[in-house]
C-alpha cells in the first residue's frame, strides 16, 4: 500500500471542482454588474500632472474614480503606509493605478480606458538595487532601505584568518510570476450601510481592514466572502486588498455591483512577483570540512512599494545558513526600493532564494577541499539542540540527516552517481559519433519554518469557533481560504478526529467574514498547523464539555457522540467553542524580525535531481525528481503528496525556463502565458514524494506545515546536477540552454 | 450577426458580432460557466469545449466560425449520462486530480474529446503527458492528473 492509497477523506468539493460548478468568482451571474477596469502608468517613475480624458467619448456613460474621490485613507493598507491605492501624484513604478474606470459591459469599458491619456512628468528611474542605495533617487524614506536585518553570533570577521580554507561565491536568483490559472478577480457589491467583497483571495480579513480605511467606514460594515480561488501560491496574499477597494471605491460612485477581472496580461504586468535576490556567500572550513565562519549579504529588490518584503527578507535572514550548523555568523539582509512594481509573497516566502546559494555554495566548498559535497553536508547538518544563528535551539526529533539519508536511500544517489560519471566519461569520447547527451545528478536539503515568525504570530491573535447544530453535526469557521491546497479537507479532518465524529459530520465552507472569527492569514504553511492546533484545541473543549454533559467517560461511538451533541444542543446548549493563539514562551517584543524564538517548528526537505543536457543544443531535461519532506504528521497524505509535485514543478519552471523579460519601463514585457514559460506535463518527469512520518517520536504527532516547502528544493538541485553534467557551476537562474552553450566559465553575477 | 448552433443538444439562433468569442458566448449570454479563461490566448485549455466532437479552445473562436456547429460543453456532458465522463470523474476523484480546478474543467473535454481515439491503444505515461501539452495547470504538477488519466483508461480496456 503506497502512502496516498490509505484511507482518507477525499477532497470536500472535488465533484465540484471536476464538474467546474463550484464557482470563482467570474462564474458568479451577471446580475447587472458594471465592469471595472483600471488606468495605468506606463512610465516606472514621475509625476502625475493630470488625466487627459479624450472629447470623443461621451463620458456619461461610464463612472470614473481618481484619488480625489477617496472618502478614507488612500493606502493600501499592509505593514508600512508608503503604497496609496490610486496614485497620489508621484508615480513610482510602471502599471501603477491611477484612475478607476466602470462600465455597463466590457466592450464600453475597453474604449473608456482607451480614451484616457495620463499626462506626466517622467523622473529618472533605477530598476538596480545596488544603484537605488547610492540614494539618487528617491523611491522610499532617505535611502531607499525598507529594512536591514543583521543578526551575528560569535565573531565571524575575526574567525576567518584561523581557517584553513575560505571560499566565497556570489549568486542570484530571479522574479517569478505565480501565474495562478484565475488570474486575479473581485466583485463588491453595497449592503446596509456598507460594501460586500466576494473574490478570489488568501486573506478575507486583510480586505476588511483595507477596504475599511479606503472608504473611512468601520471594519464592521465590511463583509468579504472568499470565493473557490483559482491558486494563489502568495500572489493573493496582499494584492487583493488593492482589488477590493478598487471594486469597492467604484461600486460606490457608481451604486451597483462592480467586477473586477484582470487579464492574464493586466494581471503579470501588475501584480506582484517573486523577489529577485543577489547573495554573497563566504565560509570558512577546516582542512576536515567543518563550517567555522560563515558571511552572508542578501540584497532583494523589493520594487517600488514595501509591501510583504520586510516579512519576506525577515524569513530569508532566518533561514540563510540552511540546516548547518556554524558558530561564527554574520549575515547582512536588506530589502531595497527599486522603481519596479512591487515584488511580494510567492511560496517559499525568501526561503528558494536563500537556500539556492547556500546549496550551491556547498558544492562550490567541497570541490575546493576535495571532499564529497554529501559527506560535506551530513559533517555540518544541524541536531536537535544545536543553535542558529539568532539563538534559536533546533527542536526535539528535528533531524536534518536522517532526511538526507532517506533521500540517499530512495534516489539510489551514489549508485546513480557513479553510473552517470562512468557514461558522462565515455560518451565525451563518442562526441563525434553524434552522441551529445551528458547527464548529472544534484541534491539539495531545505527547510522552513512553519507559520508566521513568533513576533507576527502573536500579534495576529488568531482565533477559531467550532459551533454545534441541532442535527449533531460540527461546524468548521475560521478565516483560512481554499485555493488548491484542501485547507476545507485538512482542517475538516482535523476537526473530525479531534472530536471523534464522522467526517460527513463536519461542515465547513469557503469564509465569509460576516460568519467567521479572524484566524489570520493563509499564507506561511501556517494552516493546519497553526490555525489546525486551535481547532484541534477547541475540539478538546466540545468533547470534554459533552462528555461532561452527558454523564459519559468517554465515548468512542461516533454515532453516540452525534446524538449526544444533538441533545445538547436541541436542550438549548449554545454549544459554540472557541479558541485563541497564545505563544508558548514569552517572544521579545523588541525583536519584530528575528525574533530569538522564531517558529515553532522547522519543516525539512532534501531534493535529488537527475538532469540530462544535450550539449549540442543546451537543452536540459529533467528526467528525474526525488522529494523527501518531513512536516510533521501528515493530515492528508494523498492531498499532502499532490502539493510536494505541485511544488516541485514550479520550483523546476523557476530554475530553467521561467524568465521574466522586462520592459525599458521596468515593467514585464513577456506578460503572457505564451512568452513566460511555464512547465507542461510534458517538460517534466514523474516525480517521486516521500514523507517522513511514521516514526514513533513527538516530532510525528502534529503537522507542522508542508505548503511552500517543496517550491525550495528543485533550484538548487538541478543547478549540482546541471554543475556534475557540465562541470560548471550555475550561479543564477533560471539555468538557460544559451548559458549551457556558451564556451566560457561558470557566470559571474 | 445571426449565428445558428446546437448547444447541449439545443439549437440556439444568437444575435452577436461576429468577431464576439464563443467562450464569452457561453459564459456570459447563455451562463454556462464549466468552462474557464486562463490565458485568453490559446495557451492554457481551461476554456476547452467540444465543437462538432472535438475540442478546442472556446477563447480562440469568434461568432463566425461556430454557424452552424455543434456545441458540446461539461454542462451537457454532465446531464447526458455519458459512462466515459463518470469513469474519468471516478479515475480523477482517486488521484486527487484537482486541486484549485481552474484547469481541471478544460482537460475534462479534452479527455473526451479524445476517448474515441484512446480507446484502442493504450498510451503510456510519456504519451498522456504528451496529449496534455496543450493545458497549463500551476497546482498540481500533473502528476496526479496523469495518473488519474492512465488509471480511467486501465478501467475503460476492461469489458
Ligand atoms: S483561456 Fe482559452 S486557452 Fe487559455
Ligand atoms: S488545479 Fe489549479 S491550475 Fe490546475
Amino acid at each position: 500500500m503506497t502512502q496516498a492509497d490509505r484511507n482518507e477523506p477525499r477532497r470536500r468539493n472535488a465533484s465540484k471542482l471536476f464538474y467546474g460548478t463550484e464557482p470563482f468568482v467570474d462564474d458568479l451571474p451577471a446580475q447587472g454588474d458594471w465592469h471595472g477596469g483600471t488606468v495605468r502608468s506606463r512610465i516606472a517613475h514621475g509625476r502625475l500632472i493630470r488625466l487627459k480624458f479624450s472629447p470623443e467619448f461621451d463620458w456619461s456613460q461610464v463612472v470614473v474614480v481618481t484619488a480625489a474621490d477617496i472618502p478614507g485613507k488612500n493606502l493600501v493598507v499592509c505593514h508600512e503606509e508608503d503604497q496609496p491605492s490610486l496614485c497620489d501624484g508621484t508615480i513610482r513604478h510602471y502599471g501603477e493605478p491611477l484612475a478607476l474606470i466602470a462600465a455597463p459591459d466590457g466592450e464600453l469599458l475597453h474604449k473608456a480606458l482607451r480614451a484616457v491619456e495620463p499626462v506626466v512628468e517622467p523622473l529618472p528611474a533605477v530598476f538596480d538595487p545596488f544603484e537605488s542605495l547610492k540614494g539618487e533617487t528617491r523611491i522610499f524614506g532617505k535611502d531607499n532601505l525598507f529594512l536591514e536585518i543583521p543578526i551575528s553570533k560569535g565573531h565571524a570577521a575575526k574567525q576567518f584568518a584561523s581557517c584553513d580554507v575560505v571560499v566565497e561565491t556570489n549568486h542570484f536568483t530571479p522574479a517569478q510570476e505565480h501565474a495562478y490559472l484565475e488570474t486575479q478577480g473581485m466583485r463588491a457589491t453595497l449592503e446596509g450601510n456598507g460594501v460586500r467583497i466576494e473574490g478570489s483571495m488568501q486573506c478575507p480579513y486583510y480586505l476588511v481592514a483595507g477596504v475599511a480605511r479606503l472608504l473611512g467606514i468601520p471594519e464592521t460594515d465590511v463583509r468579504v466572502s472568499a470565493m473557490q480561488t483559482g491558486g494563489g501560491f502568495g500572489g493573493k496574499e496582499d494584492f487583493p486588498t488593492m482589488l477590493a477597494g478598487h471594486a469597492a471605491l467604484l461600486a460606490r460612485k457608481c451604486g451597483r455591483p462592480v467586477r473586477m477581472i484582470y487579464s492574464r496580461s493586466e494581471d503579470m504586468a501588475a501584480t506582484t512577483k517573486r523577489h529577485p535576490a543577489w547573495i554573497r556567500r563566504k565560509t570558512g572550513l577546516s582542512r576536515a570540512g567543518q563550517f567555522l565562519a560563515m558571511e552572508l549579504d542578501v540584497v532583494l529588490d523589493g520594487g517600488a512599494y514595501a509591501t510583504l518584503s520586510p516579512f519576506v527578507l525577515s524569513r530569508a535572514a532566518l533561514h540563510a545558513v540552511g540546516p548547518y550548523r556554524c558558530d561564527h555568523v554574520s549575515i547582512c539582509a536588506r530589502a531595497v526600493a527599486t522603481n519596479h512594481p512591487p515584488n511580494g509573497g510567492f511560496r517559499g516566502f525568501g526561503c528558494p532564494q536563500v537556500h539556492f546559494a547556500t546549496e550551491t555554495h556547498i558544492e562550490a566548498c567541497a570541490e575546493k577541499l576535495g571532499v564529497d559535497p554529501v559527506e560535506l553536508r551530513r559533517m555540518n547538518l544541524m541536531k536537535p539542540g544545536d543553535a542558529m544563528p539568532f539563538g534559536q535551539l533546533l527542536g526535539p526529533g528535528t533531524y536534518p540527516g536522517v532526511v538526507l539519508d532517506e533521500a540517499l536511500h530512495r534516489s539510489r544517489f551514489e549508485e546513480r552517481r557513479a553510473e552517470i560519471e562512468a557514461k558522462n566519461r565515455t560518451s565525451e569520447r563518442r562526441t563525434d559519433s553524434g552522441d551529445f547527451e551528458k547527464r548529472g545528478i544534484g541534491l539539495a536539503m531545505f527547510m522552513h519554518g512553519t507559520g508566521l515568525n513568533a513576533y507576527w504570530e502573536k500579534s495576529v491573535r488568531s482565533r477559531v469557533r467550532l459551533a454545534a447544530t441541532a442535527e449533531g453535526q460540527v461546524c468548521v469557521l475560521t478565516a483560512q481560504a481554499e485555493f488548491g491546497q484542501g485547507t476545507l479537507t485538512a482542517l475538516a479532518k482535523i476537526a473530525a478526529e479531534s472530536i471523534g465524529l464522522a467526517d460527513s459530520d463536519i461542515l465547513i465552507d469557503h469564509p465569509d467574514t460576516a460568519l467567521v472569527p479572524d484566524s489570520g492569514p493563509t499564507v506561511a504553511s501556517r494552516t493546519v498547523s497553526i490555525v489546525g492546533s486551535l481547532i484541534h484545541e477547541a475540539a478538546s473543549r466540545l468533547r470534554q464539555h459533552i462528555e461532561e454533559r452527558a454523564g459519559l467517560a468517554a465515548i468512542y461511538d461516533p454515532r453516540r457522540l452525534k446524538a449526544a451533541i444533538a441533545s445538547c444542543v436541541s436542550g438549548g446548549d449554545s454549544m459554540v467553542f472557541e479558541a485563541e493563539y497564545s505563544p508558548t514562551d514569552d517572544t521579545d517584543d523588541a525583536n519584530t524580525w528575528a525574533p530569538p524564538n522564531a517558529y515553532p517548528a522547522y519543516a525539512l526537505g532534501c531534493c535529488v535531481a537527475e538532469v540530462k543536457i544535450d550539449t549540442l543544443t543546451g537543452e536540459i531535461g529533467v528526467v528525474d525528481v526525488h522529494m523527501i519532506c518531513d512536516a510533521g504528521a501528515v493530515v492528508c497524505h494523498r492531498l499532502a503528496t499532490n502539493q510536494v509535485f505541485g511544488g516541485a514543478v514550479q520550483g523546476i519552471g523557476w530554475a530553467l525556463t521561467e524568465k521574466l523579460a522586462w520592459n525599458e519601463s521596468g515593467g514585464m514585457r513577456n506578460a503572457s502565458l505564451s512568452d513566460y514559460a511555464i512547465p507542461s506535463a510534458a517538460d517534466v518527469p514523474e516525480i517521486h514524494a516521500h514523507f517522513l512520518d511514521d516514526q514513533h517520536s513527538e516530532r510525528y504527532r502534529y503537522p507542522i506545515g508542508l505548503g511552500e516547502l517543496p517550491m525550495e528544493g528543485p533550484g538548487p538541485a538541478i543547478a549540482n546536477a546541471v554543475a556534475m553534467a557540465t562541470g560548471r557551476r550555475p550561479r543564477r537562474l533560471p539555468i538557460s540552454p544559451e548559458w549551457i552553450v556558451c564556451s566560457q566559465g561558470p557566470e559571474e553575477s | 450577426m445571426k449565428i445558428q448552433m446546437n448547444v447541449n443538444g439545443q439549437e440556439r439562433i444568437l444575435d452577436v458580432p461576429p468577431l464576439r468569442r464563443l467562450i464569452d458566448i457561453l459564459r456570459e449570454d447563455m451562463g454556462l460557466v464549466a468552462a474557464k479563461i486562463g490565458c485568453g490566448e490559446g495557451e492554457c485549455g481551461a476554456c476547452n469545449v467540444l465543437v462538432d466532437g472535438e475540442a478546442v479552445s472556446a477563447c480562440l473562436i469568434p461568432a463566425v466560425q461556430i454557424d452552424g456547429c455543434r456545441i458540446v460543453t461539461l454542462e451537457g456532458l454532465a446531464t447526458s449520462n455519458d459512462d466515459a465522463l463518470a469513469a474519468l470523474h471516478g479515475a480523477f476523484l482517486e488521484h486527487d486530480a484537482s486541486q484549485c480546478g481552474a484547469c481541471i474543467p478544460g482537460i475534462v473535454m479534452t479527455c473526451r474529446g479524445m476517448f474515441d481515439d484512446l480507446r484502442n491503444r493504450r498510451p503510456s505515461e510519456a504519451e498522456v503527458r504528451g496529449l496534455l501539452a496543450g493545458h497549463l495547470c500551476r497546482c498540481t504538477g500533473y502528476e496526479a492528473i496523469v495518473r488519474g488519466i492512465l488509471k480511467w483508461l486501465e478501467m475503460k480496456s476492461e469489458p
